[in-house]
C-alpha cells in the first residue's frame, strides 16, 4: 500500500465520520483492543480484499447499513477502497454458498415486489 | 436550478433514491450542452437490485469533464481527488469514471424521475462489466453480484447478447459467466440450496 494513500484515506474517513460514529469506532476498536486507526485500518482492508465478515458477525453490509444509518456516508471509505487496493490483495474464500442462494433469493424477491419503479415502455422505468 | 433546491430536491431517506434524483437533476442541467450522462458500476448495479445492493457514490460517464465540473461545483459539489465530487450536506458523492461508455448504447434504460429522464447503462452490460471484474481481478463479490443480477432478472435477461459478446471467448469470463448463471437458474427455479458443509 501507498503510505500517503493510506494517510489520505485515514484522514478522509475521518473527516466523514460524525462525533457520534467516531464515538462508536472507537468503543467497538477498545472491545478488539486496537486503535483506532488500527481498526479502520482493518475495515479498510477488510473492504478492499472483500473479505467480510470483518469482525465477529457484522459483515461489511453490516457496517454499511449502520454507518448509513447514523447519517454517514460510506462514500469516502469506497472511493478509498479503490484508491487503496493492493494489487497482490489476498483473494477471499468464495461465501457458502447456501448464504449466496439466499441473499440471491432476497434480491429477486426485492425486485419483484419493488412498487417504485413502474415500466413505461420498453426499458423504460418511472419512479413513482 | 439552485445548490439549495437541489439538496432540499434530492435529499431522501432512501439511497437509491436519491442517486437517482441527483443523477437525473444532472442530467437535465445538462442538457442543454448536448451532453447526456449514463449511470453506470455500482449505481447501476444499485439500482437493478432494486437498492439491494449498496453503494455510497453516484457514478456517472459522461463527456466533457470541465462542463460537469461547471455543474456539480453549481450545484455545491466539492472536487476531490481527480474525479470525485463530494457534496458538503448530503451523503453525497458523484465519481465521473472515464469515457467510453462500454457497451452497447442501444441498450441503455431510462428512468423517469420527478419528470426528468436518466439512462442507466443496460442490465447485460452492467452483468458483463461484473464478469469482468471477476475474471480479471478475480473478484468473487462481483462474480456473485453477477449471479444475483442473472436470478433476479432472469426473465429479461438477454442470454443471447451475453453470450455473443467476445469477453466469452475468455476462459476465465466463460467460467465466472457459468457459475454465476447456475446460481440465477438454481434461484429461478427456487431450488433447494446445497446442503451446508455444516449440516449433519
Amino acid at each position: 500500500m501507498v503510505p500517503n494513500q493510506y494517510r489520505r484515506g485515514m484522514a478522509e474517513v475521518r473527516l466523514r465520520m460524525s462525533a457520534g460514529l467516531k464515538k462508536r469506532v472507537a468503543q467497538r476498536a477498545r472491545l478488539e483492543g486496537l486503535s483506532f486507526n488500527a481498526f479502520v485500518s482493518k475495515l479498510l482492508l477488510a473492504s478492499v480484499d472483500g473479505d467480510g465478515p470483518v469482525t465477529g458477525a457484522m459483515t461489511l453490509e453490516d457496517y454499511a447499513r449502520s454507518w448509513q444509518a447514523a447519517g454517514d456516508s460510506l462514500a469516502r471509505q469506497t472511493s478509498y477502497r479503490r484508491a487503496l487496493r493492493p494489487l497482490d490483495a489476498p483473494r477471499r474464500k468464495p461465501r457458502d454458498d447456501s448464504a449466496l442462494f439466499a441473499l440471491a433469493l432476497v434480491t429477486r424477491r426485492t425486485v419483484l415486489e419493488d412498487q417504485r419503479f413502474r415500466p413505461t415502455g420498453t426499458r423504460r422505468w418511472a419512479l413513482e | 436550478m439552485t445548490a439549495a433546491e437541489f439538496a432540499r430536491q434530492v435529499a431522501s431517506v432512501n439511497r437509491l433514491e436519491m442517486h437517482l434524483r441527483a443523477a437525473a437533476i444532472i442530467a437535465e442541467e445538462l442538457a442543454p450542452f448536448d451532453l447526456e450522462p449514463v449511470v453506470v458500476g455500482g449505481t447501476a448495479v444499485e439500482f437493478y437490485t432494486r437498492g439491494a445492493y449498496l453503494t455510497a457514490d453516484v457514478n456517472i460517464v459522461v463527456a466533457d469533464f470541465q462542463q460537469v465540473r461547471r455543474v456539480l461545483t453549481n450545484l455545491s459539489f466539492d472536487l476531490v481527488g481527480a474525479a470525485s465530487f463530494v457534496h458538503p450536506d448530503l451523503d453525497l458523492v458523484v465519481d465521473l469514471p472515464r469515457e467510453p461508455l462500454e457497451g452497447d448504447p442501444g441498450r441503455l434504460q431510462g428512468v423517469t424521475v420527478d419528470g426528468r429522464t436518466v439512462f442507466v447503462i443496460g442490465l447485460e452490460v452492467i452483468i458483463a462489466d461484473r464478469l469482468r471484474a471477476a475474471a480479471h481481478w478475480h473478484d468473487l463479490a462481483s462474480e456473485e453480484w453477477a449471479g444475483q443480477l442473472m436470478a433476479a432478472w432472469g426473465h429479461e435477461v438477454d442470454w443471447t447478447y451475453l453470450a455473443a459478446l467476445p469477453d466469452s471467448r475468455d476462459p476465465d469470463y466463460a467460467a465466472a459467466g457459468r457459475s454465476a448463471k447456475a446460481l440465477a437458474a438454481r434461484v429461478v427455479a427456487g431450488a433447494s440450496p446445497p446442503p451446508s458443509h455444516d449440516d449433519p
